[in-house]
């Protein structure tokens, strides 16, 4: 099998990859909800962070705690857990997010109560100058949360090496992202989309010695794959890889996303391994340069970064693929179709729920790519 | 179920809320020509800490809110303004109205068609749509933008943080404004800030009373000044004013509505362009009489036992305040430690709700499914099952605040009438109906 392939394999099968690292390892396993909660210090602790994502299957078990009017993702991921699951997860946690994924953890820590249930206040404005003060007291009560639930010292060596290893693995994914600017990508979005959503769910040493590997098979193919249009994808946590896979099926490469199962999650520099460590952390954070349009406040910093993608990425159109529901990303269309416009981007604003209504999908997501073959043809 | 027939007249304060709420939205207009700094942004909090400026307009994200949400047909131009722009309808139906307002231009224009230009915006952000539609304002208008958050939680952490942020935004305040913050008006306002908050809370005590002295619709509107003023002298002699009045009816048994024959908790807000949707029960001798929003605004002690009393003043707690930190963290403290954000804190709100209902001796509660805001709806399934569990029968209708295209009124007046009815409640006679519709003014 190739190394991609296992990727695939492990986030079908994360319930039970998860359970068998819990009796490998002796260790628990914490579900997080956010990008803002710092695995380093769960990870530090012998805790499995597991990203909680939803099925996206059809659901009835939610409607007592959610009302209809609730973003698919967040309402997926509840049932999943009231489903059973998520039987193997220990503790849940959540930095303060949006009003529906803290809906869900909520809904979880009142009806199956987990042995910790933690939320912590996470600033909107995330780069004011006071944020760096609270973070660091904040994570450093996660800190003596998590040690006090476990009854044991999470050391500085514990500390450090796993920061080590979440930097590594996020080096890692950046080599992948980079390989995404040539030509003529070796990799499409939705294998892509495989790879970063395996790694919320798997131990990240395990993730990360497979990303090598992927890597190494990367560069030795030779690839000659046409990429079609190329492709930014916008969306918040999105975990759909089929409608990724549809899309690019239509004669497209997705060749860089902005979403928080995606670049989000991991990039940015590193954080220090010597030094104040909590701080470095915390600075990491606060300061990545891809932020949730929930905390993106007085300054913005995602726009930008979006658009140094389109540059570095040569991207050719936009595909947003909005949750239903999803209020912080609704806030930012206008504001990013008029920057699409003034640079004569193609932009296509596709709604999603729990299911996919395929045809017309089709249809739009064709007659956009017509457009930009078109206007690429004119030059 | 509670028969009796009692003395009920009309609000005397009613007045002097409107001739202050008219005040408050004059002043928009007439700040600059005296050389006033207008304020932009969901200024329903820390206005003590904006008084360090002096006098200040403060029209909210846009004046005419009020105004569009009793005129749907131009409420809905509006709403359709800002999805003309690409937001989306899944956006907090309020913000939607206030962002109409940006695109249209109202929001800069007074009745006369003269135009404002906002100082600076300033947003107390515990909301990230209000946050948001701080980042769309200041970039459309120009305006620099100064945001201070507010966690839910009270810890020494978050209070701390509060503290931070505020000492750090004066000297942005005295840069975008020109003008030095004056610690002698800071500690003023916040004095003042803290009784109203106090007042405010004894007076929703007061509706504890049966007769309850005024009800939800009553409160609702004669919160405004509370909201607006409380950190000047005018909003404490109001609350002042207000707080007698509740007592005097209290001593002279006046209800708000001539009867109560059942008592409701109204859980989630209602709908801004049909509020007279408060008064619904009183076509069967019944009233709303408690919120978690009318109850939030005030300044309450709670206890370990989960009971709630209004906290004390300053004079009360023997309290000076004398330097720029001592009215900085006695504002923090107001904010964070005293006014119930637990609305926006669904840890905490079921059970609270439960206790809502018990402490206003209510019979059965309705919950306001609001689609127009997704933080308020937070935990409100489960503050229904946490109230059906304490006996408490209830109701629930759908509605977006802001939006009247997303609310059906012969659908919502037809599920609260089976749901009255389902009670034992039966329509009282016209009389009685009309004698309750003139308490309101």
């Amino acid at each position: 099998m190739r190394a991609l392939e296992k990727f695939r394999e492990i986030f079908a099968q994360r319930h039970e990859y998860a359970r068998e690292w819990k009796a490998n390892h002796d260790g628990r396993v914490a579900g997080y909800f956010c990008i803002y909660v710092p695995e380093e210090i769960l990870y530090a602790a012998n805790v499995l962070p597991v990203r909680v994502i939803g099925s996206r299957e059809p659901e009835d078990v939610t409607e007592p705690y959610i009302t209809g009017w609730w973003c698919p993702h967040t309402r997926s991921a509840l049932a999943e857990a009231l489903k059973g699951r998520y039987d193997y997860v220990d503790a849940i946690m959540i930095g303060n997010s949006c009003p529906h994924i803290f809906q869900t953890f909520f809904s979880w820590s009142r009806n199956l109560s987990p042995s910790l249930a933690y939320d912590f206040w996470v600033p909107m404005n995330l780069r004011n100058p006071s944020a760096l003060e609270m973070m660091s007291k904040q994570f450093k009560e996660l800190q003596d949360t998590v040690e006090k639930w476990l009854g044991k010292s999470i050391t500085r060596d514990d500390l450090r090496q796993s920061i080590a290893t979440y930097n590594d693995n996020r080096h890692l994914l950046h080599q992948l992202y980079e390989l995404r600017k040539k030509d003529e990508p070796p990799i499409s979005g939705a294998e892509t989309m495989e790879i970063t959503l395996a790694g919320m769910v798997t131990d990240k040493e395990n993730h990360s010695r497979l990303l090598r590997e992927t890597l190494k098979e990367l560069e030795d193919t030779n690839s000659h794959r046409d990429p079609g249009v190329r492709l930014l994808l916008l969306a918040s946590e999105f975990d759909d890889v089929e409608v990724v896979r549809f899309i690019e099926s239509l004669g497209a490469t997705v060749v860089i996303d902005e979403m928080c199962t995606g670049s989000r999650y991991f990039w940015g520099p590193p954080a220090p391994t010597d030094g104040d460590l909590m701080r470095g952390l915390v600075d990491r954070y606060l300061n990545r340069p891809s932020v949730c349009p929930h905390k993106d406040i007085v300054e913005r910093y995602r726009l930008p970064q979006i658009m140094r993608f389109i540059e570095e990425y040569r991207v050719q159109g936009v595909v947003y693929l909005l949750e239903k529901f999803c209020e912080p990303h609704g806030y930012d269309l206008p504001k990013l179709k008029a920057l699409f416009e003034a640079r004569g981007l193609p932009f296509i604003l596709l709604e999603v729920d729990l299911t996919t209504p395929v045809g017309q999908f089709r249809t739009r997501v064709e007659a956009f790519l017509d457009i930009i073959r078109e206007k690429a043809a004119i030059g | 179920m509670n028969n009796t027939q009692y003395e009920t007249r009309p609000v005397e304060s009613w007045a002097k809320m409107k001739e202050l709420r008219r005040a408050h939205f004059k002043h928009t207009w007439e700040a600059a020509g005296h050389g006033e700094p207008i304020v932009m942004g969901m200024t329903e909090a820390l206005l003590g800490y904006l008084a360090g400026l002096g006098n200040f307009a403060d029209p909210s994200y846009g004046p005419y809110y009020t105004k569009l949400m009793r005129n749907p047909p131009e409420l809905i131009k509006v709403l359709e303004a800002t999805e003309a722009q690409g937001h989306t309808r899944d956006v907090c139906s309020s913000m939607r109205c206030y962002l109409g307002q940006l695109y249209t231009g109202m929001s800069t224009t007074a009745p006369n068609g003269s135009q404002i230009k906002p100082t600076f915006l300033f947003q107390v952000t515990n909301c990230h749509t209000m946050a948001q539609t701080g980042n769309t304002f200041s970039e459309y208008l120009g305006i620099p933008y100064l945001s201070i958050d507010l966690p839910y939680d009270d810890t020494p952490i978050s209070r701390e943080y509060v503290y931070q942020q505020m000492v750090e935004g004066i000297p942005w305040i005295e840069k975008v404004t020109g003008r030095p913050y004056d610690d002698e008006k800071l500690i003023e306002a916040v004095k003042n800030e803290w009784e109203c908050m106090v007042l405010w809370a004894k007076i929703v005590a007061s509706t504890r009373a049966i007769p309850a002295p005024f009800d939800l619709r009553h409160l609702w509107s004669l919160r405004m000044p509370m909201l607006t003023m409380r950190h000047r002298k005018e909003g404490v002699e109001y609350c002042r004013m207000l707080y007698d009045e509740a007592q005097w009816r209290i001593k002279n048994n006046i209800s708000a509505r001539g009867m109560e024959r059942m008592r409701f908790l109204h859980e989630g807000f209602p709908p801004y362009h049909y509020i007279a949707i408060l008064k619904q029960p009183n076509e069967y001798g019944a009233i709303f009489v408690i919120m978690e929003n009318s109850q939030g605004h005030g300044a309450w002690d709670r206890y370990a036992d989960g009971s709630w009393e209004p906290t004390k003043t300053l004079q009360e707690l023997g309290r000076e305040l004398r330097t720029r930190e001592d009215a900085l963290r006695a504002e923090v403290e107001l904010y964070v430690t005293y006014m119930m954000s637990s609305t926006w804190y669904p840890k905490y709100r079921p059970k609270e709700a439960v206790r809502r209902a018990q402490d206003w001796h209510c019979d059965a509660a309705v919950l306001g499914l609001d689609r127009g805001c997704h933080g308020y709806q937070v935990s409100i399934m489960e503050t229904k099952q946490e109230l059906q569990k304490a006996g408490f029968p209830v109701g629930s209708y759908e509605h977006s605040q802001s939006d009247p295209r997303e609310f059906s009124l012969a659908q919502t007046l037809d599920r609260l009438e089976s749901f009255m009815e389902s009670l034992g409640l039966t329509r009282i006679c016209e009389a009685n109906a009309e004698k309750a519709e003139e308490a309101v003014d």
